[in-house]
């Protein structure tokens, strides 16, 4: 049984090494044909990085964008005002209740003291409060939406269900600015992919053009390959290793564009959010979080190279 | 073996038979010629023996494989089998001549460390161990041809066909290059191949089979075994 076993595993291991060797072998042949043209291969990866560093810019941006729109949500609460008749320990009897519903994240109560000091502190008119003889102010709960809340509408389904709460008097959202800034995000967002998708296209199809011109030099050392015996994957794969490897370093190349191009562009957005009372700023980027574009436009690369293989390898006679 | 059973090719561009229900029969290690003038089928025939072009009729059957049941996985495994060598040699200008007779071995996946020794050998066999590292375009038009038939044998192939391998190529060379393809055929390789060299085919006193505007017209396979 355990030489059975054994057996078994040496083959597998066998299959293994095989396989590894193959892989080698092909890595090794799409190296040497860019090593021979070196310079159409990064002629090829610095077209395709420039394609690929405005959809990258643009989607980094909007990164930040959305990052300061989560922080403002973040920092979001409504205001709800109780009946002049609701006391303090009411006041927070109903607070804690609506901190144990899943759709709200924090409540902090203003008891009416408090809410007459920070009048006072706030007009440096404490004096009409004391002249009044009693606090006319209501107790106060400020409400932290629960963060998955992102969307305006959940906002107000909450505030609606609050206000069918007995006590409450009056709910103040204002929410105009953060629907502004959920717009404005979303619209963003939305314009960065369709510029990503159409450059993806271009980069696809830079990437294509360039594997099509390298099948048709090569198109003699095909046809003697497929004379010989040459199996359709050893002709494919090098070319799809090309594919890869321009997409890869067009993406490094692209992210390091993005990078810098950022860095430049970060002081004159913060002067100009800085201008408009915001804090804005376009936040820099750690490496990790480029790794997804890098990754991207290596399957850009995979696919220009397909697109090319398929519609051009098929031809070089013989079949 | 290669077996030629009533086989017919017709281009659909021509209109006209390339070849008309030709039939003959070579046994494993025999060596023979396939002549007639040009335009009688010769290229066509041998096309059809490394399955680059099919039949329109009959059947072609080299070293037992129909290629008519050949498909696009089993191909290369067929073709890797046969040798080809060719009048304009087809080699590759971008490589050293040891990657030109390496490239079967390439494709086949031989580890460099094996292929090596290989290529070395049937570098050694051709008489141009010397000339490894060269660049194909140093070499003479001789020379260039024993490259190509080093890379036609470094994968030891059952059967080698050459297509007007001594067209371009002296008197002299041409027996160079004859003298190897013996050779191998001595090591138990079927060898055909095709020439309009008359007076070489005559000197090599071998089979032969004649064809002429795409009918075979003599066979030398079945004379002999008569």
């Amino acid at each position: 049984m355990n030489a059975e076993v054994q057996a078994r595993a040496q083959a597998h291991a066998r299959s293994l090494l095989a396989v590894l060797g193959t892989a080698q072998r092909h890595g090794q042949t799409a190296l040497r044909r860019v090593r021979e043209r070196a310079g159409l291969y990064a002629l090829a990866t610095g077209c395709t990085a420039l394609a690929l560093t405005l959809p990258m810019v643009l989607l980094l941006i909007v990164q930040s964008v959305g990052d300061q729109v989560d922080d403002w949500r973040e920092s979001y609460y409504f205001t709800v005002y109780l009946d002049p008749a609701v006391d303090d320990a009411e006041g927070e009897a109903l607070a804690a209740g609506w901190r144990d519903t899943g759709d709200v994240r924090n409540t902090t109560l203003i008891t009416r003291a408090q809410a007459a000091a920070d009048f006072a502190a706030a007009t440096g008119a404490g004096d009409l409060i004391a002249a009044l003889g009693e606090n006319p102010l209501p107790v106060v709960i400020q409400v932290w939406p629960a963060l998955a809340q992102s969307d305006t509408d959940e906002v107000l389904a909450l505030v609606a269900r609050l206000r069918d709460s007995d006590g409450v008097d009056e709910i103040d959202t204002d929410l105009v600015w953060l629907e502004r800034a959920n717009a404005v995000h979303a619209t963003l967002q939305r314009a960065s992919w369709l510029v990503a998708a159409l450059l993806a296209v271009i980069a696809v199809a830079l990437v294509g053009s360039h594997i099509r011109q390298q099948l048709a030099a090569l198109s003699d050392e095909i046809a003697l390959s497929k004379l010989i015996g040459a199996t359709d994957s050893t002709l494919r794969a090098p070319f799809w290793i090309g594919g890869a490897l321009i997409g890869l370093f067009a993406g490094l190349l692209a992210a390091v564009l993005a990078v810098v191009t950022l860095g430049v562009l970060a002081d004159p957005v913060a002067a100009i959010a800085a201008s408009y009372q915001s804090n804005f700023e376009l936040r820099p980027t750690a490496f990790w979080a480029l790794v997804p574009y890098v990754l991207a436009s290596v399957v850009i690369g995979v696919i220009g190279a397909g697109v090319a293989i398929e519609t051009r390898l098929r031809r070089i006679q013989p079949a | 073996m290669i077996q030629c059973e009533h086989v017919s090719v017709r281009y659909a561009r021509a209109g006209a038979n390339a070849l008309g229900n030709v039939s003959f029969h070579m046994p494993s290690g025999s060596m023979g010629f396939l002549t007639g003038a040009s335009g009688a089928g010769k290229s066509t025939l041998l096309k059809l023996l490394n399955a680059v072009v099919q039949p329109s009729g009959g059947r072609v059957t080299v070293n037992d494989t129909d290629t008519a049941s050949l498909t696009r996985k089993s191909l290369p495994g067929f073709r890797q089998r046969i040798g080809s060598v060719y009048q304009d040699n087809t080699l590759l200008t971008d490589r050293s001549v040891h990657a030109n007779v390496a490239l079967p071995l390439d494709i086949i996946g031989m580890p460099a460390h094996e292929s090596a020794g290989r290529v070395r050998a049937a570098l050694k066999k051709v008489g141009l161990l010397d000339a490894a590292s060269f660049n194909p375009s140093e070499l003479s038009g001789g020379e260039q041809q024993r490259v190509a038939i080093a890379r036609a044998v470094v994968n030891r192939p059952d059967v080698v066909i050459a297509d007007e391998p001594t067209g371009n190529l002296d008197r002299e060379l041409s027996r160079e290059i004859m003298r190897l393809f013996w050779e191998l055929n001595q090591s138990g390789v079927t060898v055909l191949i095709a020439t309009h060299d008359d007076e070489m085919v005559e000197q090599m006193e071998m089979p032969v089979i004649v064809l002429d505007a795409g009918n075979l017209v003599y066979d030398g396979f079945a004379e002999a075994e008569a």
